[in-house]
């Protein structure tokens, strides 16, 4: 694990290096950018309130080229299957670090650009489950089926694609598209989560977007 | 100059690399939720000779389990058996089974700890009740022992407990 980060470290910094020297008249640091993701507040009001995420992003400029990202946010889920009448509930924060990587940054626009980035998130929640009374194959008898407050620790990572659109100053718009793989799952004795927060619903693999409100600085 | 590197075409060249990362992701995302058929998990018995081979049961073989509201038959008078499944209680700690061979007649009764685990699927698949095997015993009349081989109660398919008879 430990030459893994380290390998990672080696190639961003050699990354970074690289351009310098090819942009050396270029200041290293461009600034930052602070966005928040409206989809994660619209969506409950228009679509469904069963689940969803609110997050903001703190993201620095590095030679308009890569973009360290941190992404913080809040994931909620309260919901009742229609099938099995199943209630599930969770709420909890989420952590993602990555980096974008600008796919224009040769020729630069000031109208924006379109980027790819990765991502590694990771949320600690529990969940409580209620579901209608299961019937008893010896007894015959009804027992109720109550979860409360199972542990799960996920850890997730993220490839993205997505454009950003100056609008006036600072301000931009922009949206992202995710393709989400669990590295670990939490599953217990007593299942698997349903939603995770900050990943979405229960799955290997997973999609997600956002539509982010940023103003840089 | 090439045409797909001259400076007006460079943002069409990363909008298409766009478009492709993305329909990567999307296909990649794609996938079901399979549901089992039964939710309801059973232990699987397996019957054995004390030396270790298995065998059948040349008898008529009747399995019920015992309920305070009159025993519930498992298995009914089958010729042959080398072996049975059935589910375990939900609500209790410990299930008996009372084994009565025809021809012989005589009967044993096996006893079955067990932990309970609620076990939550999904919102469309429903619920299930796992269990974990604590002990087993039984009584001696033609039965030696009942062994745990697979303590585990789920959706895997494997023997969970051995009856070994004697030869």
């Amino acid at each position: 694990m430990r030459k893994k980060t380290f390998s990672l470290c080696l190639a961003i910094s050699l990354l970074a290096s690289l351009s310098l020297r090819a942009e050396d008249e270029l200041p290293f640091f461009r600034g930052v950018s602070v966005s928040a993701d409206v989809f994660g507040w619209i969506y409950p009001i228009f679509v469904s309130d069963a689940y969803y995420n609110n997050e903001v992003s703190l993201s620095a400029n590095l030679l308009n080229r890569f973009f360290p990202v941190v992404e913080a946010g809040y994931g909620h889920c309260n919901t009742v299957g229609e099938l099995y009448g199943i209630r599930y509930t969770t709420a909890a924060p989420y952590f993602r670090v990555g980096l974008d990587y600008n796919l224009q940054y040769k020729n630069p626009s000031p109208a924006g650009f379109i980027f790819c980035g990765v991502r590694a998130g990771y949320s600690r929640s529990t969940y409580d489950v209620s579901a209608p009374p299961v019937t008893d194959p010896v007894s015959g008898l009804a027992v109720p089926f109550q979860l409360n407050a199972v542990p799960c620790r996920a850890l997730w990572g993220e490839a993205l694609v997505g454009i950003r659109t100056h609008v006036w100053r600072g301000f931009h718009l922009g949206w992202t598209i995710r393709y989400k793989r669990l590295f670990s799952n939490c599953t217990s004795q007593n299942g698997n989560p349903w939603f995770i927060p900050g990943y979405g619903v229960h799955g290997v693999e997973t999609f997600g977007a956002t539509y982010q409100l940023i103003w840089n600085f | 100059m090439s045409r797909l590197t001259s400076p007006s075409l460079r943002p069409l060249k990363s909008f298409r690399l766009a478009a492709v990362l993305t329909a990567v992701m999307l296909l990649a995302a794609c996938g079901g939720d399979d549901c089992v058929i039964n939710n309801t998990v059973t232990a699987n018995m397996a019957f054995y000779l004390s030396d270790g081979n298995p065998c059948q049961i040349n008898d008529t073989l009747t399995v019920s389990v015992v309920r305070v509201q009159g025993d519930s038959v498992v298995l009914n008078r089958k010729l042959g058996a080398t072996g049975l499944s059935f589910p375990l209680g939900y609500a209790s700690a410990c299930d008996t089974f009372v084994f009565r061979f025809a021809r012989m007649g005589v009967s044993d009764t096996v006893f079955i700890r067990h932990d309970n685990h609620p076990y939550f699927i999904s919102l469309d698949c429903g619920t299930a009740m796992f269990h974990t095997l604590t002990a087993a015993d039984c009584t001696h009349r033609l039965m030696q022992s009942a062994v745990i081989t697979h303590p585990e109660i789920n959706y895997d398919a494997q023997e969970n407990i051995q009856l070994v008879f004697g030869n």
